[in-house]
């Protein structure tokens, strides 16, 4: 199994096995984003064997699409290990523009099963980043069921709300309040939400951040062959300690590794949804 | 010009009914599995049945959603329930998970339309999804009136847009907030709603920023009844009504207004005014503000309820006509009227008109000037005929 890391900056030095990166004004929920040029400071990952993945994972509209090209071509200068899509453009594009990195179906909360893993790997997808709202019953049954490569989200605050909105702006506009900065937080019932409102819109985050270390040893053991950490408003320091701890987590010392990286976190942590399967439908709610 | 389809919600047989006879010529609904209004009173196969007879008697349709984010337990069942949709006859299914396409194909015949879900806003996935066997696509709510007319431009296919009634907060697909603050799944079916829920704002050093109202997600709903000229010259195939937890009278008054505008548009182009007295009714019934939303690039402040929003419930539906005999119309009361009130009626088969209450008789045939009590049937005289089915609202 290989770790991946979204990182919070431009660094070229990554502690894991690859990063996953966004191009301006292409991608959402990332902590930042950079042009497709910058790639040539990551060249050294590639010596070093490392990985690198791009997110496109933007809703496109058709003014989107003139830039989506120009980066699909481009993007095939610098030898990536894949692109992820979450707008459907990207598939057809890829097909049309016979680029040769994979391409990676991402469409985050609806990446839930193996059928469509299938649908998408008879187009010539070669990966799904599975959705963070299913159980670790549900990822070990897609594994069964599909052969594509599956990316799972084993660390970080999640993505849970993604709006061409601006939402913040338009709030602080309304009420004369003044716009400082992207980043902000909502709180509810003791709850702290982080929320950013950029050129992109509005996205929101969990509150608590997933801690799902502990579980890559079973995820290894399922055959799933890529763990993502996300760095997003994790202190750097603390970052790297989560991937040392991960690095050397054994079937003895994963219950240690869980705690240690509970106590780095503050003890802001959950599992998601790994073991907690969401309603479909109430039962007896009145229409 | 193309007569574009006017499509209406059906949260179950009685509403189905309804949309159709005040001039739907299609209707969406959900089975009992598989569909994002979960908690809708939704169809067995039976009253399915029943529906799509209904609808092809009048020669109109019937499209089942099938648009949850799929788990994998669930492909076989699926797999037996479209078959049972393909029987039964509906007219198509709307999807937004492809794994169905793969089983459309193998196993059924159904026709299939692209669900909102998927947020398509661009021309290259509308090109994707059509060389995939999809007729329709419905497109992502966040699309402007150009971004729709260069789709056409590119793709020959069916568009249906969405014309009416509440919107997501988010991209379509992309909110779980349901999820995680309360274990409902949105994209299958659950969702809490929680864009309308207040919630604190902080700063990034978290210190609260303190507006005379609390943040919260909540959107204005949307309503493209002026634009509807526009929509009809740009090809569009079908104006989507959205609300199937919706009741029957919003329902009627919904698709009864959109039916009117788009006969007279297609029928008199040359002289059709916008009637600003449909907008009232339409804004009475939904006690929600509505803008055109992204349609025409209306997507700031204006589209929030920051403002505090006061949503009463809706007092203009008074009474459903039950039949009418001898100059008296039997009416069911739904809200309170009374000797001296100016009402409204209207009806597939009547012209909406108005009278003064002057006269009301009891079940036991007294005379009252007040109804008051929920269902009681009283009689109201009305010069002219009305039928089953036919409303009374107030006249505002």
């Amino acid at each position: 199994m290989k770790i991946l890391t979204i990182p919070s900056t431009k660094s070229e030095e990554i502690l894991t096995d690859g990063v996953i990166l966004g191009i301006q004004d292409l991608s959402v929920n990332l902590p930042f984003y950079i042009q497709v040029d910058d790639l040539n400071q990551y060249k050294n990952l590639k010596k070093e064997g490392k990985k690198i993945f791009i997110m496109l994972n933007k809703n496109m509209h058709n003014k989107d699409l003139e830039q989506l090209r120009k980066v699909m071509i481009e993007l095939e200068q610098y030898s990536i290990d894949g692109v992820f899509y979450y707008d459907i453009s990207v598939v057809n594009l890829k097909k049309e523009l016979r680029v040769s990195y994979p391409i990676i179906w991402s469409q985050e909360h609806m990446t839930t099963n193996a059928g469509t893993c299938n649908f998408w790997a008879s187009h010539g997808v070669e990966g799904a980043y599975l959705s963070s709202e299913i159980t670790l019953e549900e990822i070990k049954e897609i594994r069964r069921n599909t052969d594509i490569s599956l990316f799972v989200n084993i660390f970080g605050y999640l993505p849970m709300f993604d709006s061409k909105r601006h939402l913040v702006k338009n709030y602080l506009e309304c009420f004369q309040l003044e716009k400082n900065g992207d980043l902000y937080y909502l709180e509810k019932e003791g709850n702290t939400y982080p929320i950013v409102d950029d050129k992109n819109g509005t996205t929101v985050y969990s509150a608590h951040i997933l801690n799902a270390i502990k579980e890559v040893l079973e995820l290894k053991n399922m055959g799933i062959e890529y763990a993502v950490l996300n760095s997003f408003l994790i202190e750097e320091s603390v970052f790297n300690q989560v991937i040392n701890l991960l690095q050397n987590l054994t079937e003895e010392n994963k219950e240690q590794v869980e705690n240690d990286v509970n106590e780095l976190c503050k003890q802001n942590v959950d599992k998601g949804f790994l073991y907690t399967e969401t309603i479909y439908k109430i039962k007896g709610e009145k229409e | 010009m193309k007569m574009p389809e006017l499509l209406a919600p059906a949260g179950n047989l009685e509403k189905l009914k309804f949309a159709l006879l005040y001039g739907a010529d299609a209707v969406y609904l959900g089975g009992t599995m598989f569909g994002l209004r979960a908690n809708a009173s939704n169809f067995t196969l039976e009253e399915l049945q029943e529906g799509v007879s209904f609808a092809h008697n009048l020669h109109k349709k019937v499209y089942v959603t099938v648009n949850i984010a799929l788990h994998t337990s669930e492909l076989k069942a699926l797999t037996e329930y479209l078959k049972e949709l393909d029987k039964i006859g509906v007219d198509a299914i709307i999807i937004s998970d492809p794994a169905i396409i793969s089983l459309v194909k193998e196993h059924t015949n159904l026709e299939l339309h692209l669900s909102t879900q998927q947020s398509t806003l661009n021309y290259e996935s509308v090109k994707f999804w059509k060389q995939e066997g999809i007729s329709r696509i419905v497109l992502g709510r966040e699309a402007t009136k150009e971004e729709i007319i260069e789709i056409k431009k590119h793709v020959d296919i069916e568009i249906e847009c969405f014309i009416h009634g509440a919107m997501c907060a988010s991209y379509s697909g992309r909110c779980v907030l349901s999820n995680f603050l309360t274990a409902r799944d949105s994209n299958r079916g659950g969702c809490s709603q929680i864009c309308r829920w207040d919630f604190n704002l902080l700063d990034k050093d978290r210190t609260p920023l303190i507006g005379e109202k609390p943040f919260t997600f909540c959107t204005k709903d949307l309503s493209l009844l002026a634009y509807i000229p526009d929509m009809i010259e740009m090809g569009i195939t079908s104006f989507k009504i959205e609300g199937r937890m919706r009741s029957i009278y919003y329902i009627a008054t919904v698709v009864d207004i959109y039916r009117k505008v788009i006969d007279e548009y297609v029928q008199q182009k040359e002289s059709y005014e916008y009637n600003k007295e449909y907008e009232k009714v339409l804004t009475n019934c939904a006690n929600r503000d509505s803008v055109p939303q992204f349609f025409n690039h209306n997507e700031g402040v204006e589209c929030q309820y920051y403002n505090g929003r006061i949503e009463v419930s809706n007092q203009d539906f008074l009474g459903l006509v039950l039949e009418y005999k001898d100059g008296y119309a039997v009416i069911e009361e739904r809200n309170y009227f009374k000797v001296g009130d100016t009402v409204e009626f209207f009806g597939p088969s009547v012209n909406t008109f108005q009278i003064t209450i002057e006269e009301i008789i009891d079940e036991f045939g007294e005379q009252i000037s007040v109804v008051r009590h929920p269902k009681q049937i009283v009689k109201v005289k009305v010069g002219k005929p009305l039928y089953p089915n036919d409303f009374m609202r107030i006249k505002k």
